[in-house]
C-alpha cells in the first residue's frame, strides 16, 4: 500500500457537534420582579418601552426567521461599546446572542456603540455575504443604571463604588464642556473619573507612553487628532 | 448639547446623553452602512434576493440580579430592490 494513499481509519479527532439551540424565553413571565423599585422606576421613567436583552433578540430573531434569514445565508454586524458589560453573559447580552445565533460576526466598532470602521469596514463586509444572503447589523451605546435607580452609572465585579457608562459616551459629553458650570459634587467626579478614564483611553488607543504625559508637547499631536475624531462626530 | 445643558435632573441629562449617543451612532451609521452592496457588481455574485436587516437601540447595564436590558429604537429592514419597511411596531408594539 502506497503512503500516500488514504485507507478508511477511525479518527481519533473528536467529533464536532453543532452548538445546542439557544434558550428560549417565555416573553409574557414577569422580569422587573428582580428589580429593587428605585431601579424599576427609574427604567421606567427613562427607558420605558426597553425588555430584557435576550426578550429583544429572541422577538428580532423569531421576526428575520419569518422572513427568511437563516443562519446559513445571514452574516452579522455589530457596533457595540467593547465595555466589558456588555460582553459578559452569553445567556443575556443580546450581541452575544446574536453572535451565537448568527454564527458569525463581522465588529464594526467601537467606543460608545460608534462604528468607527466607517465605510471602509462596511465596504469589506458586504463583500463577504454569501450570494443571495442577507446582512444583520445591530448597533447603539449603553448605559448603567444602579440599583438605587441613577443612570449613568453601574456597579462593575470587584468595585465597591459604581463607575460611569458608558465612560467614552460621559467623557466626550465632559471633553465638550458639557459639566463645565456645575457645582453638584457627584457631577463633579463623576467629570473627573470620566477624564481620567478617558485619558487613560487615548494613551491606550495611540499607543503613548503615559510617562510622557497627555498634556505635554510631546503628546500633543494624539490629543489633537482626539478632538478632530471627536468634532467630526458630533457635527 | 443644549437640551443636555437645560436639562436639570443629573438622571434625566445621564439619560438623554445615551439618547443623544444613539442618534450619533445612528447618523454616522447611515452614512456607513446601506444596501447598496445588493446593487452592483451583479455579475460577479448574485443579490436579487437579498436583504439586509438593522437593529439600533441603547443597551441598559442593570445593576444587580436582574438582567441587562435593549430598548429598540430602531428595526428594519430594506430588499435587494430597495422597499424599506419598517419592522418595529409588528415585532416590538405599536408603543415601541
Amino acid at each position: 500500500m502506497s503512503e500516500f494513499s488514504h485507507s478508511p481509519v477511525e479518527s481519533n479527532q473528536p467529533k464536532i457537534s453543532p452548538p445546542p439551540a439557544l434558550q428560549t424565553y417565555d416573553l409574557t413571565a414577569p422580569w422587573k420582579a428582580a428589580m429593587p423599585a428605585a431601579q424599576s422606576a427609574a427604567a421606567t421613567k427613562h427607558f420605558p418601552t426597553a425588555l430584557p436583552g435576550h426578550f429583544i433578540e429572541q422577538m428580532a430573531y423569531e421576526k428575520l426567521t419569518s422572513l427568511g434569514f437563516t443562519e446559513e445565508n445571514t452574516v452579522f454586524s455589530f457596533s457595540s461599546c467593547p465595555d466589558e458589560l456588555n460582553h459578559d453573559s452569553n445567556k443575556e447580552d443580546i450581541t452575544n446572542r446574536m453572535k451565537q445565533r448568527w454564527g458569525e460576526a463581522f465588529p464594526m466598532g467601537g467606543l460608545a456603540g460608534i462604528p468607527f470602521t466607517g465605510k471602509t469596514g462596511w465596504g469589506a463586509f458586504s463583500h463577504h455575504i454569501p450570494e443571495q444572503g442577507n446582512i444583520l447589523a445591530m448597533y447603539g451605546p449603553h448605559v448603567g443604571l444602579t440599583e438605587t435607580g441613577r443612570v449613568g452609572s453601574v456597579h462593575r465585579p470587584g468595585m465597591e463604588k459604581p463607575t460611569t457608562a458608558c465612560g467614552a459616551s460621559i467623557g466626550a459629553y465632559g471633553a465638550l464642556g458639557g459639566e463645565k458650570e456645575s457645582r453638584d459634587p457627584i457631577l463633579q467626579a463623576l467629570k473627573k473619573a470620566a477624564k481620567k478614564e478617558e485619558k487613560e483611553e487615548i494613551l491606550e488607543v495611540v499607543e503613548v507612553d503615559p510617562s510622557r504625559g497627555l498634556e505635554s508637547n510631546s503628546t500633543s499631536e494624539a490629543g489633537e487628532k482626539h478632538d478632530q475624531q471627536l468634532h467630526y462626530i458630533v457635527d | 448639547m443644549a437640551k443636555l445643558k437645560a436639562t436639570e435632573d443629573f438622571d434625566e441629562r445621564m439619560s438623554t446623553l445615551s439618547y443623544n449617543t444613539f442618534d450619533i451612532s445612528h447618523d454616522y451609521g447611515n452614512t456607513v452602512a446601506s444596501g447598496a452592496w445588493m446593487r452592483h457588481n451583479k455579475t460577479a455574485h448574485l443579490y436579487t434576493k437579498s436583504a439586509w436587516s438593522w437593529i439600533g437601540g441603547i443597551t441598559i447595564n442593570v445593576d444587580g440580579p436582574a438582567s441587562d436590558m435593549f430598548l429598540p429604537l430602531t428595526f428594519g429592514i430594506e430588499y435587494a430592490n430597495g422597499t424599506i419597511v419598517d419592522l418595529m411596531a409588528e415585532t416590538f408594539g405599536e408603543e415601541a
